[in-house]
């Protein structure tokens, strides 16, 4: 017998995400007690060890149904909420307001729904972020950790500012090199072999607000190239991608994205490949928000290239960021030739 | 030495202005030099007469069985009692004591435990919460003697709840009841013109023992009104209104501490006493409205 | 008993113990039975503040019971909130109302609203009031109450 009586068993207008899939995990976590044990234990002597505490029986079922007639009352203020909506006007600062706050109020709707909450702790992997108590989960999350770091490092390895000179983070942004059949995040500020780094990397936006059609740039410079006539050193820009269409659901740039429309990639992808002796090369990746307004006629040189000349110039905003390393190994001499380069200089700690 | 303070007071008051001078000598003058004016007429003081619970509020039941799930959960993190610190071994408290305990089954190789394996500890299963017997309490309850009786409590439904005795003082042991009376057909609560120049409550307390009797014992919580009805003919006007001329109901809270109400005044056809949600059922919308919140919801 | 306790034990009972008359010498071993109960006493009354071997199991609970608990908890914490709220509302409503009655009563007549706010610095709260208790008393009202007659002066 499940407890789910009211909104939270109806379908029919809530996506059917915002329930687990799994019958039995259903049972589990709508009924009183556990009928056929705990579901998330695989084993079965742990099944047949576990005993609920004891009272829970007993409360659960009066806390659900109280939630329960909770999000009923939301649910009620968004299909005032939405009436509203459809009387404002397209557009309007009304009615972008109104939407923010039907947002707020769906995810306030289902937050203690104990189906969105197991989904939200214990199956992260499948979140349907269409749906706005998914985002703000993800949101929850990213800034717990995720949204931390990154500025840490971008601040400690002065990625800010000798890049670009802030940033307030909107997005997550990840980005995942395709060096082995593991996939795994690249973690801000970490040293990458030049091997990995020899194709482009696949970047990873996740809005946390919702986005039906945006465009994005993306771009990666690299602030650490020796500049040996002027004493300094001057700005790469190692690969620039511009208009790339991304919503919630579609938030990955990969080899497939760019080969739609070759006019996407502004310049196309040089890996790092650090002198030898040279200081550790930081590869800043920006990610800027371009409002729906495509760049038009844009024009970038690879070398000197000067970020934030090009930031004013196309009225950009950055969202996120990310940063990894590079230093010269014994794959970067592999690399040059890979990519047709000539070959590399080595620095000595006096200058001849 | 009272009037001698009050004659220092206004005198030494005599150069201030005059607006304060006038409150203040009104408030040290005598009742009988104040002439039964015109400004009395209309004036009733009303009395709501709670007699406060006699018993603990009854819990909601979400609260019963959240109150349970977190003792249980207390009990299953509680440290294991320590029985060697409170009997000493080889005692005969000990003996009764380790007798009246139902202790867990212990571990034993070659046996399977389809719960798991049984962790003890000073006698004590770590994966569950400990049950402690007391064993005098065992013994004791099947002898005769007066003292070690097991106690038995009275029930907090009395014979005035079964019975549906709404004029008993003993009935809803858990809630507060308000004193209700029926004049002219209406209920309402006892309310009483003001004839002479006295404070609001004395003629509240004094004009409930007309209409009830004078073995009542009562407290009266505060001079001061604590809400205000005004009528036009009759007719309750609303809270905001703006008419002059009107007559006014002022409340005064009083609890009863002992004694009966009976009537003892023609004018009184009934009595109840009544919870709030009783009173919201009993009285009109209208006066319900104005007064609702000064009910007590316990 | 003392034979089976350990020198360094005794020797951080002697510590601890430095304030009392207390002190341990070095000697030969004893028989068992033949143990000073002062330092046995010492031994027990530190163990019970000790948790060791008297503490639980932790309390493991499985992803569905840990949801379960969530949601139990979250109610709670709204129901107590929407109470507290409600409680606020009506106090509020309450001085509003005295309020109200009060400056009412000093616009009608001067002289009962002075009367009503004179201080009573000899008032007491009834002792007779009882307190609630969980179960009712024996005699559950106090019925037959007559007044004292007061002694004119």
């Amino acid at each position: 017998m499940s407890l789910a009586k009211g909104v939270w068993s109806q379908f029919s207008r809530r996506s059917p995400s915002l329930g687990v899939s799994s019958k039995a995990l259903k049972t589990a976590l709508l009924s009183p007690d556990l009928p056929n044990g705990p579901v998330s234990f695989k084993k079965r002597s742990s099944k047949i060890q576990y005993q609920s505490p004891i009272g829970m029986e007993q409360v659960y079922p009066l806390a659900y149904e109280m939630m329960e007639k909770r999000s009923e009352q939301v649910y009620a203020k968004i299909d005032q909420i939405t009436e509203e909506i459809n009387s404002a006007e397209d557009g309007s600062d009304l009615k972008i307001k109104l939407l923010a706050k039907k947002d707020k109020l769906l995810a306030d709707a289902e937050k203690f729904n104990p189906e969105v909450l197991y989904k939200v702790q214990f199956a992260t992997n499948s979140l349907d972020v269409t749906q706005p108590v998914y985002r703000r989960a993800l949101k929850e999350k990213w800034e717990s950790y995720a949204k931390m770091l990154t500025m840490q490092r971008l601040e400690t390895l002065n990625v800010i500012p000798d890049t670009l000179p802030t940033l307030e983070p909107e997005v997550d942004v990840k980005i995942r090199f395709a060096h082995n059949a593991i996939e795994t995040y690249v973690e801000p500020g970490k040293i990458l072999s030049s091997n990995v780094t020899s194709k482009p990397p696949v970047i990873e936006i996740t809005e946390f607000e919702e986005v039906q059609h945006e465009l994005y740039t993306v771009l990666i410079v690299n602030p650490d190239i020796p500049d040996i006539e002027n004493d300094t050193f001057s700005t790469t820009l190692h690969w620039g991608l511009k208009d790339i269409p991304l919503s919630n659901v579609d938030n990955v740039i990969d080899p497939k994205k760019l080969l739609e429309d070759e006019t996407r990639e502004l310049i196309s992808y040089l890996p790092p490949t650090p002198e030898k002796n040279a200081p550790t090369n930081r590869l800043a990746v920006w990610v800027f928000r371009q409002n729906g307004v495509p760049l038009e006629k844009v024009e970038v040189t690879r070398e000197f290239f000067n970020i934030r000349e090009f930031v004013e110039q196309n009225n950009l905003q950055a969202v996120g960021a990310h940063v990894f390393r590079s230093t010269w190994d014994r794959n970067v001499n592999r690399v040059r030739e890979l990519y047709g380069l000539p070959k590399g200089r080595i620095f000595h700690r006096v200058r001849r | 030495m009272l009037e001698m303070g009050q004659s220092e007071i206004e005198h030494s008051i005599t150069g201030y202005s005059p607006p304060f001078v006038e409150v203040f000598t009104m408030s040290v003058r005598n009742f009988a030099s104040v002439a039964a004016g015109s400004e009395l007429a209309g004036i009733s003081s009303a009395l709501l007469l709670s007699r406060i619970p006699l018993v603990t509020p009854d819990l909601h039941p979400f609260e019963a069985a959240y109150y349970n799930y977190q003792n249980e959960l207390k009990r299953r993190l509680m440290w294991t009692f320590p029985k060697y610190y409170y009997f000493r071994k080889g005692t005969v408290a000990e003996r009764e004591f380790v007798q009246a305990q139902k202790y867990p089954l212990f571990k034993r190789p070659g046996v399977w435990f389809p719960r798991g394996v049984p962790d003890l500890k000073h006698g004590r299963d770590r994966r569950f919460k400990e049950e402690v017997t007391l064993p005098k309490q065992q013994e004791r309850a099947d002898e005769d003697d007066e003292l070690s009786k097991p106690v038995v409590f009275n029930s907090r439904v009395t014979a005035a709840d079964e019975a549906g005795d709404l004029t008993s003082l003993e009935r809803r042991l858990s809630r507060t009841l308000y004193l209700l009376i029926k004049t002219k057909g209406a209920w309402k609560f006892p309310s009483f013109p003001l004839v002479e120049p006295k404070p609001l409550h004395e003629a509240a307390e004094q004009g409930l023992r007309e209409i009830g009797s004078v073995n009542m014992n009562t407290w009266t919580v505060s001079n001061t009104p604590t809400a205000v009805l005004k009528y036009s003919n009759g007719k309750l006007l609303d809270a905001e209104t703006q008419e002059k001329e009107v007559e006014r109901e002022y409340f005064i809270k009083s609890h009863i501490i002992g004694g009966d109400f009976q009537i003892s005044s023609s004018d009184v056809e009934e009595f109840r006493w009544l919870t709030k949600e009783e009173v919201e059922q009993t009285v009109e919308p209208q006066y319900y409205g104005q007064l609702g919140h000064l009910l007590s919801t316990v | 008993m003392l034979s089976n306790v350990r020198t360094s034990i005794i020797r951080q009972v002697d510590y601890l113990t430095s304030g009392t008359q207390l002190h341990f010498i070095r000697t030969k071993r004893k028989k068992a039975g033949s143990d000073k109960s002062e330092v046995r006493k010492l031994v027990t009354q530190l163990s019970v503040l000790s948790a060791n071997r008297k503490q639980p199991k932790l309390l493991k609970f499985s992803n569905e019971d840990y949801v379960k608990h969530q949601v139990i908890q979250k109610s709670w914490n709204l129901y107590v909130r929407d109470k507290k709220a409600e409680e606020a509302n009506i106090l509020q409503k309450q001085y509003e109302s005295i309020r109200a009655a009060n400056e009412d009563l000093q616009s009608v007549s001067k002289e009962l609203f002075s009367f009503a706010n004179t201080r009573e610095p000899s008032k007491r709260f009834p002792l007779e009031l009882r307190v609630p208790t969980e179960y009712p008393p024996n005699q559950i009202w106090h019925h037959d109450y007559t007044p004292k007659v007061e002694k004119k002066k």
